[in-house]
């Protein structure tokens, strides 16, 4: 099986397994927790105070979880990985964990943008330029969070080799 | 204890867990009677051994071992791809084993009319009398 | 030349607390295969093995050819495994259950899954969790036999099942040997399932395989061996799986209610 239709089944999988709506939802949440971060700072000029990188950090840990957990974990009086029903299942273990990596990568990338764009949009206010390790803490506070969720499902896809 | 009993194509086989002999003997014993009996006819199509054992729920193995002794025998033979088939009988060879049947059932007459006190003139008038009035 | 469906070959491993010692038995495509032994004497183990979740041990696995350490994928989707412990989606239903596991195997067939949870009388609004111990195994080989696996490997699998539907477990594990030539393993403590239906029987003990021989030939061997009564009583509960009427010989009979043909089976083993 190609990892494209890994992706796929993914994608389907995703879908189905626990309300799409809540999950959504909390994205949605997490999107105007944002933007009203955005309104604030750009109002009181403070793009630039160190808070606002952790508050992004935060944000996009929270919104990613809300996408990728379902197929990470499953709720069954308590989190249980899903790495573990997959035990007898012939699959491919590389190309099951990449597809969810592609796919968080994906969300990430697509999640960050207008973020990084409203956040040069404040900067403008301030003194400090775009292009300064200031003005890109969307992308740094993106990639940091990638790199702990890809260390968690690690951590959850060891049950593949047990 | 429950006997099994199936009925497998035109045949019908018993197997009982109460015989002292071994299942697949009574398999045997029951084909070469029907063969004997002409309730099984030479070409005529034997049930698979698959087929067989499912019926009688018994394991492959031993419907297996009962068709291949039938085999070695000569009374069935196996067509590749097909399945297994009644022989064309060596006649004397069955005709022999209806004799031995025979003579058993004559035997145990013979010993039932002896105790009853019939001499043996009285047992060749019997059998005569009987013999030209049946057709 | 064909490929056997299982082989075992010198597989031996030693735990502090537990030992397999030189496991070696085969099984060839399209017959079935009882596994016998009190409990601790490996059985399961044997499975884990298969399963690939021991994998420090000498010696090999193969299943149609393919090691079981080496070619795990491969292994997993032509093999089926069914016990009590299979990990599924219990908060999903039986569809929900094939819709995400399904689709990993090369010959998975939802339509074969449909007809084998009808056929099986399995409902398909509750979820697994709701299963009672028989349908959750019903619901496993309908799993199974969606992807055509060609061999099945069951632990103790007709235990927890009412008597109708073990009857037509059984024909149906019949009919898989037939049509789709696929082998079946499966341990039980049921010898009318073994006499029913079982073509070889392997008895483990303690880690160590004390036989593993087709039907015939083990009645044949109890055929020989027989004067004493005793030895009689054996071969009538093993060869003619008559096993509730034996009730002489009290020394016997405690042991066969208790542990059934493998005490017996086991003392024969050894003489």
């Amino acid at each position: 099986m190609k990892q494209s239709v890994y992706l796929q089944l993914d994608k389907l999988h995703r879908k189905k397994l626990i309300s799409t709506d809540i999950r959504n939802l909390g994205i949605g949440i997490v999107g105007l927790v944002l933007f009203s971060g955005f309104i604030l700072n750009l109002g009181l000029c403070t793009m630039d105070h160190l808070p606002v990188f952790s508050f992004y950090a935060v944000c996009f840990l929270v919104a990613q979880s809300f996408y990728i957990s379902p197929l990470i974990m499953v709720y069954e009086e308590g989190y249980v990985s899903i790495f573990k029903k997959y035990k007898n299942v012939p699959i491919n273990k590389h190309l099951f964990l990449q597809s969810k990596f592609i796919l968080l990568m994906k969300f990430s990338v697509l999640f960050f943008l207008p973020v990084q764009l409203l956040h040069f949009a404040g900067l403008t206010r301030t003194s400090t330029p775009l292009i300064s390790i200031t003005g890109f803490w969307p992308a740094f506070a993106m990639a940091g969070a990638v790199f702990l969720q890809l260390i968690f499902i690690r951590i959850m896809a060891r049950e593949l080799w047990r | 204890m429950p006997e099994r009993e199936r009925q497998v194509f035109i045949i019908q086989i018993n197997i009982s867990s109460m015989s002292p002999l071994a299942i697949y003997e009574q398999i045997i014993n029951q084909i070469k009677d029907a063969i004997i009996k002409k309730s099984l006819v030479p070409g005529e199509m034997l049930p698979s051994i698959r087929t067989l054992a499912k019926d009688l729920q018994i394991s492959v193995i031993t419907t297996k071992r009962a068709y291949e002794e039938l085999e070695k025998e000569g009374l069935i033979k196996s067509v590749a791809g097909k399945g297994f088939y009644v022989c064309e009988q060596n006649t004397d060879y069955l005709k022999e084993k209806q004799t031995a049947m025979l003579e058993n059932r004559f035997a145990s007459i013979v010993l039932d009319s002896k105790k009853s006190g019939m001499s043996l003139e009285d047992i060749l008038e019997t059998v005569t009398f009987l013999y030209e009035n049946s057709d | 030349m064909t490929e056997k469906a299982l082989e075992f070959q010198h597989v031996s491993f030693a735990w502090p607390d537990f030992s397999l010692s030189d496991v070696s038995f085969s099984l060839e495509r399209g017959y079935l295969m009882g596994l016998v032994g009190f409990n601790g004497s490996g059985k399961s183990t044997l499975f884990h093995l298969m399963e690939n979740k021991i994998r420090n041990y000498t010696g090999a696995i193969y299943i149609d050819g393919y090691d079981c350490r080496l070619q795990e994928p491969k292994v997993k989707d032509i093999t089926a495994f069914l016990s009590e412990e299979q990990q599924f989606f219990y908060e999903e239903t039986a569809e929900g259950n094939a819709d995400f596991l399904g689709p990993y195997y090369s010959s998975w067939d939802k339509e074969t899954f449909r007809t084998c949870l009808d056929r099986f009388e399995i409902s398909r609004t509750h979820k697994l969790k709701d299963y009672s111990r028989g349908t959750f195994i019903k619901f496993q080989l309908a799993f199974a036999m969606a992807h055509h696996p060609l061999l099945y490997v069951m632990d103790e699998p007709t235990a927890g099942l009412d008597p109708v539907f073990r009857y037509d477990f059984l024909r149906i594990l019949q009919d898989i040997l037939e049509k789709e030539n696929a082998s079946v393993l499966f341990s039980t403590h049921n010898t009318g399932d073994l006499d029913r239906i079982a073509d070889y029987i392997t008895m483990i003990d303690k880690g160590r395989i004390l036989f593993s021989k087709d039907v015939e030939t083990l009645s044949d061997e109890f055929q020989a061996g027989l004067a004493e009564n005793e030895k009689f009583q054996i071969r009538q509960l093993f060869c003619k799986g008559r096993w509730k009427s034996v009730t002489a010989a009290d020394n016997y009979s405690n042991s066969f209610q208790k542990k059934g043909t493998c005490a017996a089976l086991a003392q024969e083993a050894k003489l």
